[in-house]
């Protein structure tokens, strides 16, 4: 969900994808950075996301990720789904909290 | 292309972080470092990565395939000892599963067959002419009725006289078996004087002539015409009493000459018949059988002076194909059960091998999980070289089945029916394929389940203490000890029936079948219509034989007719029907030349003035219950002797009350004997000798079946020898690898414990008593399967009683003797590894510490 959240906002090669999501976690998940790679496949089967040939801002040769319409679509299926996840974990706290 | 981009992209992300992190200063060898760190392992991301495009468990499955036909080739013995072991199991179970198939289990070839019955009122086999055409009168409940009768006749076409099989047939028997001429026509219902050949017969007696249609020929003495032939593949099959010396398939088939006038309720001597009919759509069974019976009640009111024959009567009405295969499916099913258990010893056997090798190959199992192998993936793995042997033995089977197939075929008895159709088919090659993977599954599932506990351990051990837990042990045990009982369950078996056999065998004394020559002798013609016309021939025969040499006595005789019979002065219980009585004619000879003893009385002679008779002990015993019969009175005639009883027919039938009346007075009407002779000395060679004798006298009489007593004899219990032999080939192979089972877990045992063995050797122990420590660990396994073998062999041969014959399922002696020989054949497979165990060198076995 992470990746395809960092992905509509723009298109990003691995190693950014990879930086993206540590800043944005607050370097709270260590993940292996290898560990996108699989799920990067798994989109790109599912269509979710595209990719192409492209050159980083330090001059590599990179493959340059980008979001389809699929994986908007998904994306906000996962979205409303964990926001409903999460809505329901603060309704089982709150009687704790009071 | 993908896995190259993968690489790269790989690639690329890595130098990007090491730029970065030099860039933030630092030093480029720590930087590449952190920076695979926190990548993690490429090489295992590139592969998960390219698995989400492929088929992963396929992918793997291929890597197990791979690795497991290594494996195979690394161990060629084992695997040979393995695929050959369950090649057995998996051939007999698909030889004899296939032979089941067709016999049992496949429809007639006939439309409709579903719905085709049999139907009796006598004796579970036949109903009396007359009551058959009142039946296909009246019964609303069939479409097609059709009685049949075979006979043995003598068919002479172009000078050429041979005894033939034939089928006598009445009603619609052409409708209800879909039969089509393959050349000329069909004989119409009724119309006498016509023959249809059967292919075999068209092709080798008339070498497939299509001319010989509308031939000439002689039936019995009387002018018939061929008419057609029927199609190779047309195949008649209804049930059939084989009875002494007769041929087995239906050579050629004729209009039955029976009609309502000549087969009336009211004559004493009509004939029987056995019946099929068809069912019409949506009547029951059941329907059908009281319809069946209900018209049998009105007959038996309207005709009640033949009611001696009806106080015998049982309507049934049977499916054709249960009644076709009720002689043969009690052993088939017993054959298959058989060679189950043949399967699953042989299971047991490839597993007890499996785990003896997983135990050697434990570091390497322990190696692959530390290196990252799921549990998972490596019970898989065992699972798949177990299904890759299985499957291997499986098809090496196959070739097994086929080969057994065609020997059952050629081997097998004459009574059961479609016994020949039997194919490996479709049906038969799927049975196989589930069996075998079955198979894998079942033998592979002790190595794996024993990998799934105290593994973690292995690695830390040194080489040397590498032995199996003792789980893994006792499940090996365990296996050897269940190998053991299946191995008796089966032996009891065929013990039991090798002793039916032997009861069969006995034989009283003066009963001498070795030299006793047996030839049917068929008179037909003109020359023969009058009971004087065949006395004279007989006697004739009977005269040139006593002369001849080395003959030592002559007589004819035959069976064939049977009635229920009282002793007049001894009336049977009150309420109790008659008894059935066989009715037997013979000569004066007869009583000589079959070595029958006389008991009381005199025996017959060729020229009685007055009617009189001669009983067997079992008439004496059951129909003129216990009392003496002399001078009493029976079937018209008075009773002057008592014989022994004798098997001269089938050797599996317990004795029947028989009466034998004078052949030169009979009042029973008969166109065939048996010629009987005793003689000393080579009695095949004697065989010639009788054959030209009978010849000398009429040429044009028909002599079939020359052959001793005891051939004759041999042949009525073929079927039980069969399933004899085939039981005790399949026991001898369970008792094969179960010995084989228990040595190679006591072999293994003795392997383990070489060490401690030694020590025990050095400190004092002597040889005896380490090869009775040895000798008692592995007997006291094999001890514990035969028990429960036991056990379950008692609980089963309950199943097998209609296979045995004057022999009780749970026959003590059988049982004693059984377990004793499978306890001698456990001890010797002991005893060979314990006394390699005593040979053990102390020396030799403390330097390896």
């Amino acid at each position: 969900m992470m990746v395809l959240q960092a992905l509509r906002r723009e298109p990003l090669h691995g190693y950014a994808l990879a930086q993206f999501i540590r800043r944005a976690s607050g370097d709270l998940l260590q993940i292996e950075e290898g560990s996108l790679y699989p799920a990067l496949q798994r989109m790109l089967k599912a269509k979710w996301v595209s990719a192409a040939w492209g050159i980083s801002g330090t001059n590599r040769r990179v493959r340059i990720y980008k979001i389809t319409a699929g994986g908007r679509k998904q994306l906000e299926r996962e979205v409303s789904s964990f926001e409903r996840m999460i809505e329901g974990v603060a309704r089982v706290l709150r009687p704790s909290q009071t | 292309m993908k896995d190259h981009d993968l690489s790269q992209e790989i690639r690329a992300h890595i130098e990007e972080k090491i730029a970065e992190l030099v860039e933030a200063g630092v030093p480029a060898s720590a930087a590449r470092a952190q920076a695979l760190r926190e990548f993690g392992n490429p090489t295992l991301i590139a592969e998960a990565s390219r698995e989400v495009w492929g088929w992963p468990s396929l992918d793997r499955l291929w890597q197990d395939v791979r690795y497991g036909a290594r494996m195979m080739r690394r161990n060629p013995a084992f695997t040979a000892v393995a695929v050959l072991t369950l090649a057995l199991g998996i051939g007999a179970n698909t030889a004899i599963f296939g032979v089941a198939h067709s016999v049992l289990l496949a429809p007639l070839p006939y439309p409709h067959s579903d719905r085709l019955v049999f139907i009796s009122t006598l004796n579970d086999q036949v109903v009396g002419a007359p009551d058959y055409f009142d039946l296909r009168v009246q019964a609303q409940s069939f479409d097609a009725m059709a009685a049949y009768i075979y006979q043995d006749s003598n068919l002479e076409a172009g000078g050429d006289a041979m005894q033939t099989t034939i089928a006598s047939l009445l009603g619609d028997m052409w409708a209800l078996t879909g039969a089509q001429p393959a050349v000329g026509r069909l004989f119409r219902q009724g119309e006498t004087g016509g023959v249809v050949l059967a292919y075999r017969t068209f092709e080798q007696r008339f070498h497939g002539d299509a001319s010989i249609i509308g031939r000439a020929v002689h039936l019995d003495g009387a002018p018939a015409v061929i008419l057609g032939v029927l199609p190779r593949d047309f195949q008649f099959l209804l049930p059939t009493e084989l009875s002494l010396i007769q041929k087995k398939e239906i050579e050629a088939y004729i209009a039955s000459p029976f009609t309502p006038v000549n087969q009336p309720h009211a004559a004493p001597q009509t004939r029987s018949v056995s019946v099929v009919a068809r069912r019409k759509p949506g009547i029951s069974l059941a329907q059908a059988q009281g319809e069946v019976e209900a018209l049998m009640a009105r007959i038996k009111a309207q005709w009640g002076y033949m009611g001696f024959i009806y106080s015998q009567m049982s309507v049934r009405v049977v499916p054709l194909q249960q009644r076709l295969v009720q002689n043969a499916r009690p052993a088939l099913l017993v054959l298959l059960a058989a060679v189950a258990c043949v399967l699953l010893i042989a299971c047991a056997n490839v597993a007890n091998l499996l785990l003896a090798r997983a135990a050697t190959r434990q570091r390497e199992i322990s190696i692959r999980i530390a290196l990252g192998a799921g549990r998972l993936r490596v019970a898989r793995q065992f699972l798949t070289e177990s299904l890759m042997l299985a499957l291997a033995g499986g098809a090496a089977g196959l070739l097994l089945a086929r080969w057994g197939v065609a020997a059952l075929i050629r081997l097998g008895p004459a009574d059961v029916p479609r016994l020949n159709t039997a194919s490996i088919d479709a049906w038969v090659l799927a049975g196989t394929l589930g069996l075998s993977i079955l198979t894998g599954l079942l033998f592979g599932m002790a190595p794996a389940i024993s990998f799934s506990r105290g593994l973690h351990d292995t690695l830390k051990e040194s080489v040397r203490t590498t032995s199996p837990s003792r789980s893994a042990q006792r499940l090996r045990a365990l296996l050897a000890a269940g190998e053991l009982a299946l191995a008796l369950v089966l032996l009891a078996g065929a013990g039991l029936m090798v002793k039916s056999i032997w009861r069969m065998n006995v034989r009283p004394a003066g009963f001498d079948p070795e030299h006793t020559l047996v030839m049917r002798v068929s008179l037909s013609g003109e020359r023969y219509r009058t009971l004087p016309q065949k006395v004279a021939y007989f006697s004739t025969v009977l005269e040139r034989l006593r002369g001849a040499p080395g003959v030592e006595a002559a007589g004819v005789g035959t069976g064939g007719f049977m009635g229920p019979l009282n002793v007049d002065e001894i009336p049977p219980e009150a309420g109790a029907p008659s008894t059935v009585v066989n009715i037997r004619l013979a000569s004066e000879g007869y009583l000589g030349a079959i070595g029958l003893r006389l008991m009381k009385g005199r025996w017959l002679s060729d020229d009685e003035t007055a009617p009189v008779a001669v009983v067997n002990e079992a008439f004496v015993r059951r129909v003129a219950r216990g009392q003496d019969p002399i001078g009493k009175h029976a079937f018209r005639a008075m009773i002057v002797g008592v014989v022994e009883d004798l098997k001269a027919d089938k050797l599996d039938a317990d004795p029947a009350p028989e009466i034998y009346t004078p052949y030169s007075k009979s009042i029973l009407p008969f166109m065939s004997m048996d010629v009987m002779m005793r003689v000393s000395g080579d009695a095949a060679a004697a065989a010639s000798g009788l054959r030209s004798v009978a010849a000398e006298t009429d040429p044009a009489q028909a002599i079939y079946g020359v052959q001793t007593l005891d051939r004759a004899l041999a042949e009525s219990i073929a079927p039980r020898r069969f399933n004899l032999l085939l039981l005790a080939i399949f026991a001898s192979v369970a008792v094969l690898l179960a010995a084989i089972g228990i040595y190679g877990v006591m072999s293994y045992t003795v392997a383990q414990r070489a060490q401690e063995i030694g020590l025990r050797m050095a400190l004092g122990a002597g040889r005896g008593t380490v090869v009775r420590m040895v000798a008692r660990q592995g007997m006291l396994v094999a001890g514990a399967g035969i028990s429960v073998g036991l056990v379950a062999a008692l609980g089963l041969m309950r199943l097998m009683a209609s296979l045995l014959f004057d022999v009780k399922p749970s026959d003590p002696q059988t049982f004693a003797a059984v377990a004793a020989g499978l306890a001698g054949v456990a001890f010797l497979a002991c005893w060979l590894p314990a006394r390699r165990a005593a040979r053990v060198d102390p020396m030799v076995a403390l330097r390896h510490e």
